[in-house]
């Protein structure tokens, strides 16, 4: 049955491909995405493996493919997507056209950015040089003017004697480009190492100017530095190369220096147009290759996945044909061959494959069939553990009740509403948002879980509608069941004021859908009387969940055919669970009905009415601790019964003895089983062949024999005492889990009325104009706390609650969860993973 | 909380008796056979309404499971509500609005 009810049913098939056609068949295959492969030559080094070349040819294809997208990056081109389907998997011949292709382009680039960066350094030279002949003429000026000069150092380097008043003649200077940064240090440096003998003056260049191998802008400043001597010089010369400045030959009378400037200023021209065509012709080269990187880029990645693929292949004796093993779906196996058949005659190959069963006993992967709806759920199992092979999968009924136990806790029409609206949005707009590839990755959680926000929603409108909680208010649709009957005096003398259902207060018929409305109005006792209701609710559903998580289990034993586990293990847990946990449900829903108001005799004293009043309701809770310890305490109110219901001491006794009969049956009735087993599998092994078959089956014994033999009777009494503990202890405990239901739609109906009281009520309270605005600021800060901790974070809790409970509470009833995924050898499935992996 | 000495609303007081006279005090069992049925019908029927598709089976097991926890719910509340054993304690200002609009 190809449905998710269990895991589909596979077999291990043996693939024989003739070489030629082999890669086309796997092409196939990949596309299909239905095949799981074994690894074949799981001692044989990757080194090794037959078509490590082809692999290696691939990655370098990947490579020069990521230098060309980080390129393509880095300009800021967009590559196009893919329209329409993926392009298949190229041939092998037309492999060596793409890598020349690629390794063209490689080239290309390479060599433009080469280029690009020596003109960039060119350039920039040329542009040093430019401010250095500007700056410099400010320094020259100075200096040549000598009377407004303020700087005595000049005066020290210049000599005092007026013969020689064009002193400069004799000094010599160095001029450059530093970064800005250096120059402190290189003026201490220069001070420190020609002992104050050279004068630096420096000027900052305004503009940023470009770094050619890192392309940062940085800041440098031009500097001019006086010294008499060569001694002098050459120690600035060192000095100058060990802070990395640029040094540039600047000439001496400014008509020379006008005429070099003029030079430069026409080079850079010229360099800019050069640069400016290199820049563009780069352009174009990664404009055409954005065109089709991506195309290339699911070519080379299927190429590689094929010979991947191959490489687990064996090849036979013959030399002519691979041997593949293979994990297949049953149900496909049609499918298979025609993809198979497709594949050799694209390669125009005459043999066509075979594809065979084999026998085996090993386990096989667990494959469950989903679509987009049902496989969120399905993921939420699986992160606990994949099913055992062929066991009852648990997910198809995950996807009614995780929304329901998730609303169960959240309950609020409003904030269930949000909820809804949010993944209503999603599951409209999917298409259009899956097209969109958007990067961040809770976006992407809440995306993948679309359509269990959607339900989750929509059941938490349902439970809100029943708990009659709009954003912690009431709504009153069918009119409420209780009415004041006091008069004026008494409402004037008294604040609070209680009323009774044991009088005309309540019409005694409930409200016809949920929780009464008055209840959100009342002031003390709304969180006693809600507890009541909500404990018991909780252990209602955990009750039900659980009896249907032990019920699965029978289908388990039935498939499996484990008929003895059917009468020591499904039976006895069903009884336990029954008679101790579903008759508490039972004393619950009878408490209900049988104490109360007695219509027509409000507040009588008869002694029959008064036993079946509000003053006689026993406690559930206290019931059952007695049940269990076989106590019967006199009621301390002589007025009422000791019991509930005529017979109930008999029928409770009766119902422990029982569940507790069946604990021993639980613990020791597989062992003994088993034992029985090992011992008539013993004798028969001493009894001629012939008779095996018929006395193997007798028993409903489990089938494989070969695993069972070995099995000590001690593991086994060990295995069970367990399993048996396991399920005693945590039949109570379990139980009591399930109030966490209550316990969070507590906290959040209280969360909600905190947010309400403190928030929106008092702008709701205020007057006049700037009531208004303080309306309109109260709503926002009102509306953000409900957003992000009431739906946020409250829907955050709940939802990993309900995990829990599924995962712990419920599988632990029936679920093996050993099993391992089944992971197909799918061309979807690299191509996204590959795509995720790049950002 | 605010103590009122004067009331915003008269009370009703005599004019309620005559209409509370005319009322039955039977138990109204009419919204609990209605809602059984409804969810009853989609239980037992509605997988028979899903003919065709390939998630005929989930579709069925989804809409049984649906309306027995939704069904469980409502009664659950409903049955809780049927017999109180206390009532709302309520500000004096509450009862009076409540005598007031609900008649």
């Amino acid at each position: 049955m190809g449905s998710l009810f269990r895991s589909e049913e596979m077999t291990l098939c043996q693939l024989f491909l003739q070489s030629e056609a082999a890669y086309a068949c796997v092409s196939e295959l990949g596309e299909l995405g239905l095949v799981q492969f074994r690894d074949l030559n799981p001692d044989v080094n990757a080194f090794q493996r037959k078509f490590v070349n082809e692999v290696r040819r691939c990655d370098e294809m990947e490579r020069k493919l990521r230098y060309l997208e980080k390129e393509i990056r880095r300009d800021g081109i967009p590559m196009l997507e893919i329209p329409g389907e993926c392009p298949e998997a190229p041939q092998p011949r037309e492999m060596i056209d793409l890598e020349a292709t690629f390794e063209k382009l490689e080239n290309e680039l390479r060599e433009v950015n080469q280029n690009a960066e020596a003109l960039k350094r060119n350039y920039l030279e040329l542009t040093e040089l430019k401010h250095i002949l500007r700056k410099t003429q400010v320094f020259f000026d100075e200096h040549e003017g000598g009377a407004n000069t303020t700087e005595s150092m000049t005066r020290a380097l210049i000599s005092d004697d007026p013969n020689r008043h064009m002193g400069h003649v004799q000094l010599g200077f160095v001029a450059g480009v530093i970064l800005r940064e250096r120059i402190p240090a290189f003026e201490r440096m220069l001070w420190r190492a020609c002992r104050g003998n050279v004068f630096l003056r420096q000027a900052e260049i305004d503009t940023p100017l470009e770094d050619p191998s890192s392309s940062d802008q940085v800041y440098k400043s031009v500097f001019i530095i006086f010294f008499q001597g060569d001694q002098l010089k050459t120690r600035v010369k060192k000095i100058c190369e060990g802070f990395r400045a640029t040094l540039y030959p600047c000439p001496e009378s400014p008509a020379d220096r006008r005429e070099m400037a003029m030079g430069v200023m026409t080079r850079i021209e010229d360099l800019n147009t050069v640069l400016g065509q290199t820049q563009d012709h780069r352009h174009r080269v990664l404009v055409a290759a954005a065109k089709n990187i991506k195309n290339w880029f699911v070519k080379v990645r299927k190429i590689k996945a094929i010979y991947h693929t191959l490489n687990l292949f064996n090849l036979d004796v013959t030399q002519k044909c691979l041997i593949a093993e293979c994990w297949v779906p049953a149900l496909d196996m049609e499918t298979i061959q025609l993809a198979l058949r497709r594949g050799t005659e694209r390669s125009g190959s005459s043999v066509p494959p075979i594809l065979n069963r084999m026998e085996t006993i090993e386990d096989p992967p667990t494959y469950n069939r989903t679509n987009k709806f049902t496989s969120a759920f399905q993921h939420l199992i699986y992160a606990y553990g994949v099913a055992t092979y062929r066991e009852v999968n648990p997910a198809p009924y995950t996807v009614i009740t995780f929304p329901f136990l998730f609303a169960v806790m959240f309950g609020d029409l409003g904030h269930g509403a949000i909820m809804a609206a949010f993944g209503f949005w999603m599951c409209y707009k999917e298409k259009p948002l899956q097209a969109k590839k958007i990067d961040s990755e809770i976006w992407n959680i809440f995306f993948g879980g679309r359509y269990i926000i959607l339900l989750m929603g929509l059941f938490s409108m349902y439970t809100g509608l029943i708990y009659n909680d709009i954003f912690s208010k009431s709504l009153n649709i069918f009119g409420s069941s209780w009415r004041n009957n006091y008069d004026g005096s008494t409402l004037q003398s008294n604040q609070l004021l209680q009323l009774n259902p044991d009088s005309k207060d309540y019409l005694q018929y409930p409200y016809p859908f949920g929780i009464d409305p008055v209840w959100q109005l009342a002031e003390a006792n709304k969180i006693i009387f809600m507890n009541g209701y909500k404990m018991k609710i909780s252990i209602i559903i955990g009750v039900f969940h659980m009896l249907f998580g032990v019920c699965l289990s029978l289908w388990n034993h039935l498939y499996f055919k484990r008929r003895i586990s059917i009468y020591v293990e499904f039976i006895p847990q069903i009884l336990f669970l029954s008679l101790l946990f579903f008759y508490m449900v039972l004393l619950m829903f009878i408490k209900w009905t049988t104490y109360g108001a007695t219509p027509g005799h409000f507040g009588s004293q008869d002694p029959e009415i008064v036993k079946t009043s509000a003053f006689c309701a026993p406690s559930i809770l206290i019931t059952f601790i007695n049940m269990m310890l076989f106590k019967h305490d006199k009621n301390t109110r002589p007025q009422c019964d000791d019991f509930m219901f005529s017979g109930q001491m008999f029928i409770q006794k009766l119902f422990v003895i029982v569940a507790l009969l069946c604990v021993p049956i639980m613990l020791f009735g597989k062992p003994y089983f088993i034992m029985r087993e090992q011992k008539q599998r013993a004798r028969q092994g001493h009894q001629p062949v012939e008779g095996n078959a018929e006395n193997g089956t007798a028993g409903g014994a489990p089938v494989p024999a070969s695993g069972h033999h070995d099995e000590e009777i001690t593991e086994v009494f060990i295995h069970q005492a367990i399993h048996t503990i396991e399920f005693v202890l945590g039949s109570v405990s379990h139980t009591a889990s399930y109030l966490r239901l209550w316990a969070l739609s507590l906290a959040h109906a209280q969360l909600a009325e905190v947010a309400w009281n403190m928030l929106l009520r008092k702008g709701l309270m205020s007057n006049d104009y700037q009531g208004g605005i303080f309306l309109y600021v109260v709503f926002a800060g009102w509306a953000a706390i409900s957003v992000s901790i009431l739906v946020l974070m409250e829907g955050l809790s709940a939802f990993l609650h309900t995990l829990r409970l599924h995962w712990v509470e419920f599988q632990s009833k029936f679920y093996g969860g050993e099993g391992y995924l089944f992971q197909p050898f799918s061309f979807e499935i690299i191509l996204d993973s590959a795509g995720q992996a790049e950002e | 909380m605010a103590f009122v000495t004067e009331l915003p609303y008269r009370v009703a007081l005599s004019d309620g008796d005559v209409h509370k006279e005319k009322q039955t005090w039977e138990t109204n069992y009419t919204p609990i056979y209605v809602m059984t049925t409804i969810f009853a019908i989609i239980f037992f029927i509605g997988p028979f309404a899903i003919k065709k598709g390939e998630n005929k089976w989930i579709i069925k097991t989804c809409m049984m499971l649906a309306s027995f926890f939704l069904w469980l719910f409502w009664v659950t509340v409903y049955i809780a509500g049927m017999n109180p054993l206390v009532g709302p304690q309520l500000r004096n200002t509450t009862l009076a609005w409540m005598a007031h609009t609900w008649v």
